[in-house]
């Protein structure tokens, strides 16, 4: 067991791919089972036929579509209409943007790139601090894997075999606690640098921002309603969501022409296809490990520690910041999840709330280098280094952590609205 | 001589084998989409449900991972972890590099072999709902499997030309 896991973490840390290290290091000990090889390529077509991962393309096309179709820059201006008025009205942009923005593209690191390059110019000409907009927008980005569609939701409901629509639902309270949470603190920065109101509130640019958004705000009703309301399933709804976002930039924003559509593909099917490399590697990995019994072992040795729910929970919590700050989020999702699963449900916890769990580590740990993809996305787009983003960003890491908290210790948060989910 | 020769020879038949999954992808992606929503559309609004989507699709996608796995090693767009190997010295960096490489290549041996083996033997297997035969399927990862070990190969060779040309040719300091 031992040997496994120190053989996978070594070739992951000398920087070979995530995916060959999964797929050598069960080469390596599947080769002393006497099992045949013939098992890597049936379990590596095996592990990709599931309905659910369909909809990672069709979420990365329509993330592609919405920024290229200028529809995150519309429901930044409702947002800004709608929370402009506030004290650091532009930083409650920034936040209030990426929870809308949230319900479209799945992806963090979409999100940020979105929103660094439409906010920070902006917050930087009205005399915000350049690595402050540059930290709450790195933090406000992290929603977008909390908030449906999430992209490591429909991983994990795909390892898990959990319902993703449920999951999907499940995010919605934490996601939005998160980000009041997040605007919370803005008020404060507000009231500690003595920022001003920056606008009044107009209802007639409110009504202007609405109107000129509506064909935006048809992608967030599609993907959530749909799934929250039982007329789709989370593949339907993103396929639905490529339609009509690739309909708003041919016809209502006219930003995307026919000819952009092959390289939004391939930039969508590139960020697809090494995902899909994972799965099929750690699927052989994992496979290996229930074989061998040793998520069972790891379980015991951690339940022979502690068997308090609470206890475990917060070791489960600091394994994962770690994890996570060294391993892409993705990755992550599936160095743990065959480890701790049997653990989770051992002490009791419901798999749908370890999601969320899991999903905030990583939203935290994507702040913390050296991995911290998003908080390196905002850093390359804005220009500031990441220790001058930190010195504002540890404030909104400790906001997060203190929600981490809340929603490990009070499950509600997260399994109230699945309970009420009429799943298809 | 014979050296620059054969690595721009391999240098063209990778950028060949690379444009050519390009469009794979490209067309493999935009067909996906284009049944998903047909399907949706179908159970929609036809009230009528087309059985072979979802087989298809989920080949598709299987399909989809192994022509992104080579275009992947050559624009070097893989999940990794790089940040410990850039920090180290230039000549490790080469040693780390060559490592990478050659199990990366190790690795695609175990899948193009057994792989075929497997699409030999898949030959008499029918798809569940598609009247053909799972071989016609699945020869994708042998071929796939070949062409990231050529990438690989182009890749090392690379590595270690530029790193011949580094110790033959060394920076001078800046005064």
């Amino acid at each position: 067991m031992i040997a496994a896991l120190s053989v996978l973490f070594g070739l992951t840390l000398i920087g070979i791919p995530i995916a060959i290290a999964f797929g050598l290091t069960s080469a390596l000990f599947i080769g002393h089972t006497g099992i045949p090889f013939t098992i890597f390529p049936v379990m590596m077509f095996d592990s990709l036929t599931n309905f659910i991962l369909l909809a990672l393309p069709l979420f990365m096309i329509a993330g592609e579509v919405s920024n290229r179709a200028g529809i995150a820059e519309q429901l930044v201006e409702l947002v800004s209409s709608l929370f402009g008025w506030m004290r650091g009205g532009l930083a409650q942009c920034v936040t209030a943007g990426a929870m809308v923005f949230a319900e479209i593209s799945g992806s963090s690191v979409a999100d940020a790139a979105s929103l660094a390059t439409i906010l920070i110019p902006e917050m930087e000409a009205r005399g915000y601090p350049k690595p402050f907009a540059a930290a709450i927008t790195s933090s406000s980005a992290s929603l977008a894997i909390m908030i449906p569609p999430s992209i490591p939701l429909v991983l994990y409901g795909a390892i898990t075999e959990q319902s993703v629509a449920k999951m999907f639902v499940a995010g919605i309270v934490p996601g939005v606690l998160v980000g009041l949470a997040l605007m919370i603190f803005n008020y404060g920065f507000a009231l500690r640098f003595h920022w001003t109101q920056e606008a009044r509130f107009q209802i007639r640019r409110v009504v202007r921002a609405f109107l000129h958004g509506i064909a935006g705000l048809t992608l967030p009703v599609i993907i959530v309603g749909g799934i929250l309301g039982g007329i789709f399933t989370p593949t339907e709804a993103a396929a639905f969501a490529v339609t009509v976002a690739l309909g708003i930039g041919f016809f209502v924003t006219r930003r995307i022409k026919l000819s952009d559509v092959p390289e939004i593909i391939l930039v969508a099917a590139k960020r697809t296809g090494i995902v899909l490399m994972l799965i099929s590697t750690s699927s052989v990995f994992s496979w290996y490990l229930t074989d061998e019994g040793i998520p069972e072992a790891i379980a015991q040795r951690v339940m022979g520690i502690s068997d308090n729910p609470y206890m475990v929970m917060f070791e489960l919590n600091v394994l994962l910041l770690m994890l996570g700050t060294f391993l892409h989020g993705v990755a992550a999702i599936f160095f743990i999840v065959p480890l701790a699963l049997p653990i989770i449900k051992q002490i009791g916890y419901d798999p749908i709330h370890f999601g969320i769990i899991l999903v905030l580590n990583i939203a935290i740990a994507q702040q913390i280098p050296p991995a911290a993809a998003v908080l390196m996305t905002v850093s390359a787009i804005s220009g500031c280094q990441v220790r001058d983003i930190m010195r504002y960003n540890k404030w909104y890491m400790l906001c997060m952590f203190i929600m981490l908290q809340l929603v490990t210790y009070v499950p509600i948060l997260s399994l109230w609205l699945p309970s009420h989910l009429t799943t298809r | 001589m014979v050296v620059p020769d054969f690595t721009n020879r391999l240098d063209q038949l990778v950028g060949w084998l690379m444009r050519i999954c390009r469009y794979s992808i490209v067309a493999i992606t935009g067909w996906l989409t284009l049944i998903l929503v047909i399907s949706v559309f179908a159970r929609f609004v036809l009230n009528y449900s087309l059985a072979w989507v979802d087989e298809s699709s989920s080949l598709l996608l299987v399909w989809l991972m192994l022509a992104v796995a080579p275009l992947g090693f050559h624009e070097n767009f893989h999940i990794s972890l790089g940040i410990l190997s850039e920090a180290l010295p230039q000549k490790l960096q080469v040693v780390i590099g060559t490592a990478i490489n050659l199990a990366t290549i190790a690795f695609f041996s175990i899948t193009a072999w057994f792989g075929t083996i497997s699409t030999i033997s898949d030959f008499s297997a029918q798809l569940y709902s598609i009247p053909i035969a799972r071989g016609w399927v699945t020869w994708i990862l042998p071929v796939s499997s070949v062409v990231v070990i050529m990438v690989c190969f182009r890749n090392l060779v690379i590595l270690i030309k530029d790193a011949a040309d580094a110790s033959a040719h060394p920076k001078e300091p800046i005064k």
